[in-house]
């Protein structure tokens, strides 16, 4: 039955490469196939494809909505136009350079605003959008003023002068070039990493994923491909204007990724068409705007996944392109795990060291005066009531929040000050109270993500699916499944973290800390929502890891399972430490008792 | 007061439920137990009209409501709590819990729900202390309490609990199980998915077990308690 189900997945595979490949035929012929009006549909639909492939990338991807790469489109026009009219440089050149402006503009507003992100980074695009329409009205000694500029030369190429038809060539050619390597970036742990960070910021910078690195990246490749598309039109069309680059264009370039599907590959190539289609066809020059109006509200209401997005879903299938990570049907289950975990540390020796420390938030004092140890290779417990300061205290220690007071160090080492990445470098993971898996990645994809922060290729690599790249993707995707050997999880490894239940969505998550290669897991209630015989699986699971010389720190309410695999327990209320020790010290300890246990679970559990 | 008859339901290639068959009486607790993607949750949102059923009656106070929304169950007096704490966080925990009397059917005086509020502060100190706090700031536990208290001061004639132990100091524990009983005092039925399966089954009358999307077994809660297969799979070594 698996091996069917593989075999069907490959000849999928060849399938869609196969149609891939006649489309892109018969696209190419289309020069000798048609008049030069829908040519030129073709060609506009073409710059919009390369455009909105990086917009794609930024919003589908990264979660970022610019509304001025209308901007940086003009950018990458006018500097290429600019330096072939008046330094007569060749189109190749000055395309590069084009690019290379659009890189530099787009920077300067990325760099200062990704921090702050979501709706301030697109008000400011807004704003870049408006002030560089109104610069090239106003700059007439560089844009030419309203008049724009005119004249530009067609490329050239070994003394062949480019027309219509070969310019129509030339952007298929590019816009299946950028298709392919968003489609390789997707399937890498760049496209994953950028997926992580929009779907959760924090679980995403606890696997060490630097949001700024990833969302930055994404921001300057859209600007590049905008610089370029920009710079192709330009000398395709002979003659820009500021027209051509009014806010309008902004929001047609984010209509196009919407209407099509955020985060497919294909979603701006069916957006664009429609979109450069429909006003033509409907002959409604004048109304095009409301046209757009239009289109975005029905597209909103009736299509919230745009048309690729919808159709893959109906379909029962996955045209978003779900990394192809399906594991070799003979893949041999390991009952060993090399190498999995490399820098265990020796037992005995103090892991993590807390020191008076204290937490406020705002009057409420949350932590207070908190010291304790932890013994490499322990299992540490903390227990107390709800609303103790059990949480707070893992999120101290894992870099959420830093303390108003009090120092911590990990192996001797002091851990202040740092971010959440630096203390998963620093090798201490964590799972979340709640799952946070990403529900847009497939289980084994959740568990690679663990890697992003250690093993990641350079960003080239990853567009250009290197033969590098390859064989990292190999090693992650063989040691994901190996960590899913470990934790236990049968289940199927392709399918969406969405569509997990509960409690198997705990134990991916487990798996996920581990693969940042952790010394210490912090593990915030993860026997929550499992039965008795599930927890006894979860029970031999921590059990092996300190085997391997994981140390961890445990919260957690069940109590016999407490009991049963704690080394030392530290009871925590009101944020103070009641008292640290042996579980059957602590949890006989009449304090214990009253503030936590209750006597009838005493009696009960007797 | 409920009743459920080869209730059927799939998810694309996968059948969640089949051929479910469950009664509930009012003021009765049903507890249902099984595994991580038993379907128990799936049969909680079926009742409610999150999830369509593709088979099956469901009738509620002899009325069919197979068919309808969620917001129309709400309305006939079913509440679910889902697992998960869902606290509306930037409100203080009081206008949280005034929320829970929204969908009450008929209105509550001032005095009664000062009468309520007394009474689930006093169950649960804790929410006293932070009343006019956010919810978001409370711990997970405390947004536990918070959810059920909400609930309950609805007093609704259905309520559908997943597992509402989760998360929470064994004292608290203790205390929301009395509470759930004596809701079903007052005439609730309680549909109870909860994990800690000896607690579950030693407040609810009945339990039915599932697994695969079926129903493996059911019985009297002092025979489940008994069972082998339970004690294997659902009770653990005591």
């Amino acid at each position: 039955m698996n091996s069917f189900l593989q075999l069907g997945l490959r000849y999928r595979g060849t399938a869609a490469v196969t149609s891939a490949a006649i489309i892109v035929a018969l696209l190419a012929a289309c020069p000798w196939l048609m008049d030069t009006y829908y040519l030129n549909l073709l060609f506009m639909i073409g710059t919009f494809v390369i455009t909105c492939t990086g917009m794609n990338l930024l919003i589908g991807y990264c979660g970022i909505v610019s509304i001025g790469h209308a901007g940086l489109m003009a950018t990458g026009a006018y500097v290429s136009s600019y330096l072939s009219t008046q330094a007569g440089l060749s189109f190749w050149v000055v395309a590069l350079a084009g690019m290379l402006m659009s890189l530099v503009i787009g920077s300067l507003i990325a760099i200062p605003t990704i921090k702050a992100g979501g709706v301030y980074l697109s008000m400011i695009t807004i704003a870049f959008g408006v002030v560089i329409h109104e610069v090239l009205i106003r700059w007439d000694a560089f844009t030419g003023g309203p008049l724009g500029i005119s004249g530009i030369p067609k490329p050239e190429l070994g003394g062949y002068r480019f027309d219509l038809k070969s310019m129509y060539l030339l952007v298929l050619a590019v816009s299946v070039l950028v298709l392919v390597l968003i489609r390789n970036l997707r399937r890498s742990a760049w496209g994953r990493a950028m997926i992580a960070t929009k779907e959760n910021e924090i679980a995403a910078a606890s696997l060490g994923i630097r949001k700024f690195a990833v969302q930055y990246a994404g921001f300057a490749f859209s600007a590049v491909l905008a610089g370029l598309s920009g710079a192709i039109y330009a000398h395709a069309n002979s003659f820009i204007s500021p027209d051509t680059y009014h806010f309008q264009t902004s929001v047609q370039l984010v209509l196009i990724v919407i209407l099509g599907g955020a985060g497919t590959v294909l979603g701006p190539v069916v957006g664009a068409t429609i979109l450069v289609f429909l006003p033509e066809l409907l002959q409604m020059e004048k109304l095009r705007m409301a046209l757009y109006g239009g289109i975005m509200f029905a597209v909103l209401f009736f299509l919230p996944k745009g048309i690729v997005g919808t159709a893959g879903q109906l379909l029962g299938r996955k045209i978003r392109g779900y990394a192809k990570t399906g594991p070799s049907p003979a893949r041999e289950r390991n009952s060993e795990t090399p190498q999995l975990f490399a820098h265990a540390s020796s037992s005995g020796a103090v892991m993590l060291e807390l020191n008076g420390i204290h937490k406020h938030f705002g009057g409420l004092h949350a932590l207070k005066d908190v010291s304790f140890s932890v013994a490499t290779g322990a299992v540490h417990s903390l227990v107390g009531p709800n609303g103790a300061g059990k949480t707070t205290l893992l999120n101290v220690i894992s870099g959420l929040y830093s303390a108003n007071q009090g120092t911590l160090s990990l192996r001797g080492k002091s851990l202040n000050p740092r971010s959440l990445s630096d203390v998963t470098m620093l090798g201490i993971a964590r799972t979340f109270q709640h799952s946070r898996l990403f529900k847009e990645l497939t289980v084994l994809e959740n568990v690679m993500v663990g890697m992003a922060g250690r093993r990641r290729v350079g960003f080239a690599h990853a567009l250009l699916h290197t033969p590098k790249q390859r064989r990292d993707e190999r090693v992650m995707e063989e040691r994901a499944h190996l960590l899913l050997d470990l934790i236990g999880y049968e289940g199927d490894r392709d399918m969406p973290a969405s569509q997990l239940p509960y409690g198997h969505q705990r134990m991916v998550e487990i798996a996920r800390a581990l693969a940042t290669e952790p010394d210490l897991l912090l593990l915030d209630e993860p026997a929550a929502g499992m039965t008795a015989a599930e927890i006894g699986q979860l029970e031999q699971l921590l059990r092996k890891l300190t085997a391997y010389g994981l140390t961890i720190i445990l919260i957690e309410h069940h109590m016999d399972f407490v009991q049963r695999i704690s080394d030392t327990v530290t009871v925590l209320d009101f944020g103070k430490v009641i008292g640290t020790g042996k579980p059957e010290e602590m949890l006989t300890d009449p304090r214990v008792i009253q503030a936590y246990l209750g006597a009838e679970e005493v009696a009960a559990g007797a | 007061m409920l009743s459920i008859q080869g209730l059927e339901v799939r998810y694309g290639a996968i059948q969640a439920l089949r051929r479910i068959d469950l009664e509930l009486a009012a003021g009765e607790i049903v507890a249902v137990i099984g595994s991580n993607g038993a379907g128990k949750t799936t049969l909680l949102q079926s009742i409610l009209g999150l999830v369509r059923p593709d088979k099956g009656v469901i009738t509620f106070d002899g009325k069919p409501i197979t068919q309808l929304s969620a917001s129309r169950t709400a309305n006939l007096g079913i509440s679910l709590v889902p697992e998960g704490r869902e606290v509306f966080g930037t409100l203080t925990v009081l206008e949280n819990l005034r929320l829970g009397l929204k969908n009450k059917i008929g209105s509550t005086s001032k005095e009664q729900f000062e009468r309520e509020l007394a009474s689930i502060y006093e169950r649960f100190p804790r929410l006293y202390e932070r009343r006019d706090q956010q919810a978001m700031t409370l711990s997970g536990g405390e947004q536990q309490m918070l959810v059920l208290s909400r609930a309950m001061i609805s007093k609704p004639k259905l309520l559908l609990l997943d597992e509402p132990s989760l998360g929470l100091a064994p004292i608290i524990v203790s205390d929301i199980f009395a509470s759930i009983q004596e809701l079903a005092k007052g005439g609730t039925a309680v549909l109870l998915v909860e994990q800690m399966a000896h607690k579950a089954l030693s407040i609810a009358s009945r339990g039915y077990v599932i697994d695969n999307g079926r129903v493996a077994f059911q019985g009297k809660s002092s025979d489940l308690l008994q069972d082998q297969r339970m004690i294997k799979a659902y009770l653990g070594v005591h």
